[in-house]
């Protein structure tokens, strides 16, 4: 690999590179001055697990296309040159920053910013730049609407798409791969290909897809690739018809919500114990009412009433583990689509189901921050600094419940460096009207206990975090026969592979014939094995031995390597 | 990272913000308008330097970054590019409000004390500011002009009092180049029957010297100014310019170690006074004025302009601040006021442009941005004259000379037919015609 470029002393990128770069974009779209690009070294959610251990690099350059024709230059370029790179949309997460190597281009796709709203056939076509936050809105002016994932307004809507796309209005139309149409790929070593409809007629895009095999299985995924297979450039992506009325905003920050029309409500419903709960998602799913249908953590709760970490903290040090034992809190949305009358049909079916269920409705506030538009998902960082969820997954409801169980009662051992959650089973949701529950296991961390820099840093509870991350759930969910996705996320995607039908197998041959250079991201999707790779005590014994079991218990025929 | 039991002021110190440099998480809050107030995909931003220049570097998350290595020494203070980055920032704080909606971080404060370190590095401000700097420690104004004009704007019938229970302070701007809006002032100030007085040779009130990092000439200005205010005996001094109003109201307690009630004083913009009167009756707005106009927040006025608590001590576990601190979101600032009096003058119909209140869009000559970048802010003054026109104004209206000499100017280069009034000339008019 040549090393090249400038960053301080040491050139990573050739000089002859840079120029060739730089004739795409021109000079004003393009650096590689050395603090132009730190802003783009650890940006995002993963701090905790690629910061604090010293993996994350200031990349060589950073460029800034305009259109597709630029960006598949770009890679072109690089492949001549065998420069990796890694494509930034909202750089919300940090598989979108460069790790372990220092020769990388950032290409910053801000500046593909098209959006265009085709209001008969409900769909949006944007471009890598374009935000969820913009594209709701353009969306609502036409009594159209887009689903806003957990990660907030702020998030890319290709990026979001390319992978699981979670929004807990998913609950109605499912996960971002029910959600795409036709889209433009530059691939990995810069070939523009249109897929889908597009195929057909460039002008298409209405329909995932095309001739030939759905190719846009290749390049998205629950876990995705994060960068490694090529940039979606743009994407066409389904609008849902929606209720006419406005949202009225109000509030000053911090304290800013909408109010529900009259054709929106929120309904809180507490339920007698874990299994009326479950039995609840399951009722009100076939029945397809709401829009909405979620159990989230307690914290949230105390989260959204406090202005600040010390007012959080003042709270949360009420809360008794028997208070949120009994906490079993449903959270529906319910959304009068077509009428007022479909609302009240809705609102009657809900509590016919409570009512048979022994559960009761709660004073639920009419108003929101956090489903429709998530103005709040950062706010996750706001008790201790550090968030980082140890599930994102997608199971039954009844494995979902089972899951958060499961983990609810191990997460105590781990605190500190985690913040307790005194047992909570998790955030979890159906999707799709019960055809998949949702489930994700958030947890806060003691930051001052596993930064570096910090005085009161313990190499221990590093250790243990890690365990946490990569360890616990994996044999918790091995070991029952749960599913788990955080593969790519926070589990060594190699290691674990071999419990898993060999699938890494397939992300080798696909990365072998489409980016032979390995220049996409090259660290994904094996960062977390770099990680282990370097750190071979984050992996317990006991770890090992689960994958072992089941990869030897032969529950499904494995791949050949 | 911030040592348990390490004191921290948070000041002008950066050191004091490794820890918020650190744990920006990249929200990007600080680039977007709040979720639940944004309308569109157009105005969907409110930092104007990183949505004109795109790297983001010129944002504050990708600030967060530069400044952790520059405290950590893996980056140098000397570098050409982090001046330019530094200065292109009108310090607006639409970063400050946007971040602290979920965060309990100082992106703001940050930026300043950034500034004050290479003003301490000798690295800054730029020459375009030591020209203006020059002209203030000279004259003892921002233009460079005798002093002896000061006054001259002043009409002849506005009587000062003998026992003034108000000092209005006009400011640099409003003494010399927008004169119409001191003018008005003081006919409202006549018309309330507020016996006030003003400063005979009033100096600069050190704005442009903060903003730039100066720390030092501006602290030896506030302590100054501060004297000649407290010689004059008033209980409340009164301003018609947002910059000069939220100089006195927040950064002179914080360059001088105290909090905002500590001065001695009450700071008060004219427009808070305008509307509890307007309110009470004790001044009238019955002059007609038929047309359509927007409100233009001043930054200073707007989000910036909460009270200062001067704070020491230390996060503690969790991060969490011991004591705890008074944290300023922009939360309190004066938005609601000038509405109020706008819509109780006769004729007049109030609209909302899509960014406002804690999100509104910075005019762009603050921060010394326009000293030294003229384009950046001429094209941010622009996207805000193109933001009005989207709402069929007739006017913008501000409540800051500095901000209604942006648009009148740009108004004027661009051909653009829109109004630019300062609220007081409006409340003078309804007040007498």
């Amino acid at each position: 690999m040549k090393t090249t470029a400038k960053s301080q002393e040491k050139e990573y990128i050739s000089r002859e590179a840079y120029e060739a770069l730089k004739a795409i974009v021109g000079p004003e779209y393009i650096t590689d001055d050395p603090v132009h690009c730190q802003a783009y070294n650890a940006r995002g959610y993963g701090m905790e697990r690629w910061e604090f251990l010293g993996h994350c690099t200031r990349p060589a350059c950073v460029i800034l296309p305009k259109t597709t024709e630029e960006v598949a230059r770009i890679v072109r370029v690089c492949n001549r040159y065998e420069i990796p790179y890694v494509p930034a949309g909202a750089m919300f997460c940090m598989q979108s920053s460069p790790r372990f190597r220092q020769d990388f281009v950032t290409i910053d796709l801000k500046r593909m910013d098209k959006l265009e709203i085709d209001e008969k056939n409900m769909y949006a076509i944007v471009e890598t730049g374009i935000i969820y936050g913009q594209l709701f809105e353009e969306a609502v002016k036409r009594d159209l609407y887009t689903l806003v994932p957990g990660g907030g307004s702020q998030v890319s809507v290709i990026a979001n798409h390319l992978m699981h796309g979670m929004s807990p209005l998913g609950y109605r139309v499912g996960l971002s791969e029910r959600r795409m149409n036709a889209m433009e790929w530059v691939s990995p070593e810069g070939d523009i290909v249109r897929m889908g409809a597009r195929v057909i007629d460039q002008d298409s895009w209405y329909w995932q897809d095309g001739l030939g095999p759905n190719a846009i299985g290749l390049i998205r995924g629950y876990a995705g690739w994060n960068g490694a297979m090529g940039i979606v450039t743009k994407m066409s992506v389904k609008l849902y018809p929606f209720q006419p009325q406005r949202f009225e905003p109000e509030g000053i920050s911090p304290d800013t919500h909408v109010n529900l029309p009259s054709r929106m409500k929120f309904v809180n419903i507490t339920l007698p114990s874990e299994e009326a709960l479950e039995k609840a998602m399951y009722e009100i799913s076939h029945a397809q009412i709401g829009a909405a249908l979620t159990k989230v953590p307690p914290s949230w709760r105390v989260i959204h009433r406090a202005k600040d970490r010390n007012e959080f903290w003042q709270e949360w040090q009420k809360v008794s583990p028997e208070q949120l034992a009994k906490a079993y809190i449903l959270r529906v949305l319910l959304i009068g689509y077509t009428s007022e009358k479909q609302l009240e049909y809705e609102e009657r079916v809900l509590t016919d189901i409570v009512n048979e269920l022994g559960g009761s409705t709660r004073r639920t506030l009419q108003t929101d921050e956090s489903l429709l538009k998530f103005s709040d998902s950062a706010g996750m960082w706001m008790m201790t600094g550090g968030f980082m969820s140890s599930e994102i997954d997608v199971e039954s409801i009844r494995c979902s419940v089972k899951e958060g169980e499961i983990l609810g009662k191990k997460q105590g051992e781990f605190v500190p460096p985690l913040m307790t959650n005194y047992g909570d089973i998790g955030w979890f949701q159906s999707l799709e009207f019960g055809h998949q529950g949702y489930f994700e296991y958030v947890n806060y961390l003691k930051m001052e206990n596993i930064d570096p820099d910090s005085p009161q840093y313990n190499s221990e509870d590093v250790v243990r975090m890690w365990h946490w991350y990569l360890c616990e759930t994996l044999i918790r969910e091995l070991r029952t026969g749960l599913s788990t996705w955080c593969l790519g996320d926070t589990v060594p995607t190699r290691m674990a592979a071999r419990g898993f039908h060999d699938f890494d197998i397939w992300i080798d041959r696909f990365k072998k014939e489409f980016d032979p250079k390995s220049l996409s991201n090259p660290v994904e999707p094996y960062a977390v094995d770099e990680i282990v790779k370097r750190h071979p005590e984050f992996i317990t014994p006991e770890y090992r031995e689960a994958i072992t079991e089941v990869a030897e218990r032969g529950k499904s025929s494995k791949g050949k390597k | 990272m911030v040592q348990k039991g390490e004191h921290l002021k948070l000041g002008l110190d950066l050191k004091d913000y490794k820890y918020d440099a650190k744990y920006c998480v990249g929200c990007d809050m600080c680039r977007w308008v709040d979720f639940v107030y944004m309308s569109s995909a157009d105005f969907s931003q409110k930092c104007p330097p990183w949505q004109k220049y795109k790297l983001d570097a010129y944002g504050v998350a990708g600030k967060a970054r530069i400044i952790y290595d520059l405290l950590t020494g893996k980056l140098d203070y000397s570098s050409d590019s982090l001046r330019e980055i530094v200065y292109k920032c009108m310090l607006c704080g639409a970063c400050d409000a946007g971040c602290k909606r979920n965060l309990d971080l100082e992106p703001l404060m940050m930026l300043e004390a950034l500034r004050a370190k290479l003003v301490t590095e000798g690295l800054g401000p730029l020459p375009e500011h030591e020209k203006v700097t020059k002209r203030i420690e000279e004259s003892h104004n921002y233009y460079g002009r005798s002093q002896e004009q000061r006054l001259k704007w002043m009409p002849e019938e506005v009587n000062l009092a003998a026992n003034p229970e108000v000092l209005y302070f006009a400011g640099c701007r409003a003494s010399f180049t927008s004169t119409e809006i001191g003018q008005a002032a003081v006919r409202i100030l006549q018309a309330a029957k507020v016996p006030f007085t003003v400063l005979k040779e009033e100096p600069c009130c050190g704005y442009f010297l903060y903003a730039t990092g100066q720390v030092e000439k501006a602290r030896k200005l506030a302590e100054e100014n501060l004297k000649l205010v407290k010689e004059t005996g008033v209980k409340t001094v009164v301003f018609s310019c947002a910059e000069g109003y939220k100089t006195f109201k927040v950064d002179y307690p914080k360059l001088l170690g105290i909090s905002t009630n500590d001065l001695g004083f009450e700071v008060k913009h004219l427009v808070e006074l305008v509307s509890e009167w307007v309110k009470n009756n004790s001044l009238q707005l019955k002059n007609n004025i038929d047309m359509k106009v927007t409100y233009h927040d001043p930054c200073n006025l707007g989000r910036l302009s909460e009270p200062w608590f001067h704070w020491e001590g230390e996060r503690g576990d969790w991060g969490i601040y011991n004591p705890p601190r008074q944290i300023r979101r922009g939360t309190f600032g004066v938005y609601e006021p000038p509405r109020d009096i706008l819509k109780s003058i006769p004729g007049v119909e109030l609209v909302e442009m899509p960014r406002h209140h804690e999100n509104a869009w910075c005019c762009g000559s603050g921060g010394g941005v326009k000293e030294a970048f003229p384009e950046l802010a001429s094209w941010s003054a622009d996207e805000r004259l193109r933001e009005a026109s989207t709402v069929g104004t007739e006017a913008i209206v501000s409540a800051c000379p500095s901000c209604k000499e942006s648009f009148a100017q740009r108004a004027k280069v661009t051909k653009n037919r829109i109004k630019v009034y300062d609220i007081l000339e409006l409340v003078a008019k309804a007040i007498s015609g």
